[in-house]
């Protein structure tokens, strides 16, 4: 599994970022550092706690981080969710929270898949 | 060089990452988790300079509430801005911008383009910093070229003058006092901090013309004859025609235009009896009124080799009683008032802040206050009859009987010389008695010329000239007399190429009675007449075979 691969997986634009990043070695560097990253669980918890200003904090940092990885099928669905809680719609959130975990996991079980098969 | 130092502020860490990765080759990277943590960063160093990679949403301080900090505390000129975010709409855009930022940069971003943006405005705005350097750099050395040319032209003129060297500086330095005065009182003349200094360094030029009077007119130490002071006069028209005769272009500088003011009106007064052109009130411009009034001052409170310094008392009674001329009762007012800042000019020792090496070989008395004291003692107030009374009528020189009167008895002097003039009697003989009495003339300015202004010169009789020094260290005290001799000895006088002129100088140094130190250099002088140094010196307290020199004679018991 290449890198190439692993953004088809998870329906990210491989030639975008590389377009941006250009070197593969960035980009992995990247990918490895985004299983470390607490946005998603920040994001989470905090709807649980029903703190929708921190919630939408941590979804907008992670539709950033999926704008500069190209991520594009997670960039959306955080995107939406963005939208929903600067408006305030709370319901919409959580309805759309479910396709966020999906696609976020989507991404995560695909790099460390990648990871795995790089580090043999 | 060392490196431009940024401030990545973002809550991700992996954002902040991204952005390091692709600038910590090239840059200095400080990393802030939020915006409170930036602007603590910020706030460490105000002189630091930074350019600030911003984040919009984080906890604690979001990207906007940056913006207004930065220019709540006056940083917006050391910290520069460029804002990165994944919310691109117009609103926001808009919104940083207005709280001066100055880039905007969407997510996602190219590295390379952050890069080469982040270059370009440091790029821009140190050659924006360069160039402000090198503009104010430029600015002051060319002012400082002009003062230093303006200072030269009129120390030429002060030289041929034989005045103090310092004339000049006084009067800018009084006339800087008393434009801020007229400023402070009336809005009349609309003047601003510029004027004030262009008509301070202008004031420098006010005799300029006299590089065109006759010497001997010039310094003539007793009263000028009427045709005599007609050709003075003529110096104010003669300045003024100098500045208009210059290239229309350089005429036009506001420099030239604020000289010319003053060297055509300096002599004007306020009443219309003044000259060249008889001026009268507001016709004569300010700035030729305030340094005609300064002028006067300073002439005043100064020794010259046709009257000796008022104290800054007599000065000022005698200018506000009309002695000196009609001024406008407002500039009478600012003198008034700045009469402390005055008086504390006309004693101290650092006149004028920086007359550096120009100010020539005429150094400053420290402390005697000897003539002011005594002045106050006497039942003579009026200082007409005091110039009468004091005054040698062919030299300008204190006479004998105000040595007697006033110097003689005084302890604690510390130093005195005799000098005469050699074969005075041989010139009187061979050219007549004029070219005698122009000998003295001429040895009389020389000397003033070479006295410090707290120091006396006294035309003891005949070819006998007597020098007494306040405060001065012994070394001093040699060289300077062993000056006087060799600036005799390259002296000349206009018109008799052939007659040099030579003098014989006695000295006696030591902290005593001032009839002790003369008695000491008369003897010394009787010695030198007959050595090839022609400078004999006696030191109190040196040994006594140097005052066995002296006719063996022991003048202390």
């Amino acid at each position: 599994m290449n890198l190439k691969d692993c953004y088809a997986k998870f329906n990210g634009d491989f030639d975008g970022v590389m377009g941006r990043l250009r070197r593969e070695q960035l980009v992995t560097k990247f990918l490895y550092k985004f299983l470390d990253d607490k946005s998603f669980e920040l994001f989470e918890t905090s709807m649980k706690n029903q703190d929708y200003e921190e919630a939408l904090r941590a979804v907008h940092t992670l539709k950033g981080i999926c704008q500069n990885l190209s991520f594009d099928e997670l960039y959306e669905s955080s995107s939406q969710i963005t939208n929903a809680l600067r408006e305030n719609d709370t319901g919409k959130a959580m309805e759309l929270a479910p396709q966020l975990s999906r696609d976020y996991y989507k991404v995560i079980h695909a790099v460390e898949e990648y990871k795995s098969a790089v580090e043999g | 060089m060392e490196k431009q130092r940024i401030l990545i502020v973002d809550d991700s860490e992996m954002n902040r990452a991204l952005l390091t990765d692709i600038l910590e080759d090239q840059y200095d990277i400080t990393e802030a988790e939020d915006g409170a943590q930036a602007v603590e960063i910020l706030a460490e160093d105000e002189t630091e300079f930074w350019f600030v990679l911003l984040d919009i949403m984080m906890p604690k301080m979001n990207g906007f509430e940056v913006l207004e900090y930065i220019n709540k505390h006056y940083w917006a000129d050391r910290v520069v801005v460029m804002m990165i975010s994944s919310d691109d709409s117009p609103g926001n855009i808009n919104r940083a911008y207005n709280l001066g930022a100055f880039d905007y940069i969407g997510r996602p971003f190219d590295p390379m383009i952050v890069r080469k943006r982040i270059a370009n405005t440091l790029l821009l705005y140190a050659r924006q910093r360069d160039l402000e350097e090198a503009v104010k750099k430029q600015f002051y050395e060319q002012q400082k070229d002009n003062d230093l040319m303006i200072s030269i032209l009129s120390h030429i003129v002060e030289f041929r003058n034989g005045e103090s060297g310092v004339h000049v500086q006084h009067v800018k330095r009084i006339t800087e006092l008393l434009l801020r005065q007229v400023v402070r009182r009336t809005d009349q003349y609309a003047l601003s901090e510029k004027d004030i200094t262009l008509i301070s360094m202008a004031s420098a030029l006010h005799d300029v013309g006299k590089i065109a009077i006759p010497a001997e007119i010039l310094n003539k130490p007793g009263r000028l004859t009427a045709e005599e002071f007609e050709i003075m006069k003529t110096h104010s028209e003669i300045g003024a025609r100098m500045l208009s005769d210059l290239p229309i272009e350089q005429f036009n500088s506001p420099l030239a235009k604020v000289a010319y003011e003053i060297c055509r009106w300096h002599h004007e007064r306020y009443d219309g009896r003044g000259y060249p052109d008889g001026l009268k009130g507001e016709e004569i411009p300010i700035a030729a009124q305030v340094v005609a009034l300064a002028d006067v001052y300073d002439a005043l409170t100064s020794e010259r080799c046709y009257k000796k310094a008022y104290s800054h008392e007599e000065a000022l009674n005698m200018i506000l009683e009309g002695k000196c001329g009609a001024f406008k009762p407002l500039l009478l007012q600012c003198l008034r008032t700045n009469s402390d800042r005055l008086k504390s000019l006309c004693t101290s020792t650092a006149w004028g802040q920086d007359t550096g090496e120009l100010r020539g070989v005429k150094g400053k008395g420290n402390g005697s206050r000897l003539l002011h004291e005594k002045r106050q003692d006497t039942p003579l107030k009026q200082p007409e009859y005091m110039q009468l009374l004091y005054v040698d009528s062919l030299t300008g020189a204190y006479n004998r009987r105000y040595y007697e009167e006033y110097i003689q008895a005084v302890p604690d002097m510390e130093a005195a010389a005799l000098i005469d003039v050699s074969q005075l009697e041989q010139v009187n003989k061979d050219y007549g008695r004029d070219v005698g009495n122009l000998v003295l003339q001429r040895t009389a300015q020389a000397l003033l010329s070479r006295i410090r202004r707290n120091d006396h010169l006294i035309r003891y009789g005949g070819d006998e000239f007597l020098l007494v020094f306040t405060s001065m260290e012994q070394e001093a005290f040699e060289a300077r007399l062993e000056e006087i001799k060799k600036y005799f000895d390259s002296l000349t006088i206009d018109g008799y190429p052939q007659l040099h002129m030579a003098v014989n100088v006695g000295g006696a140094y030591g902290t005593e009675k001032m009839e002790l130190l003369f008695h000491m250099a008369d003897n010394m002088l009787k010695q030198a007449r007959h050595t090839e140094e022609r400078v004999m010196v006696w030191f109190a307290g040196e040994n006594a075979d140097r005052m066995q020199n002296s006719e063996g004679e022991d003048i202390r018991g």
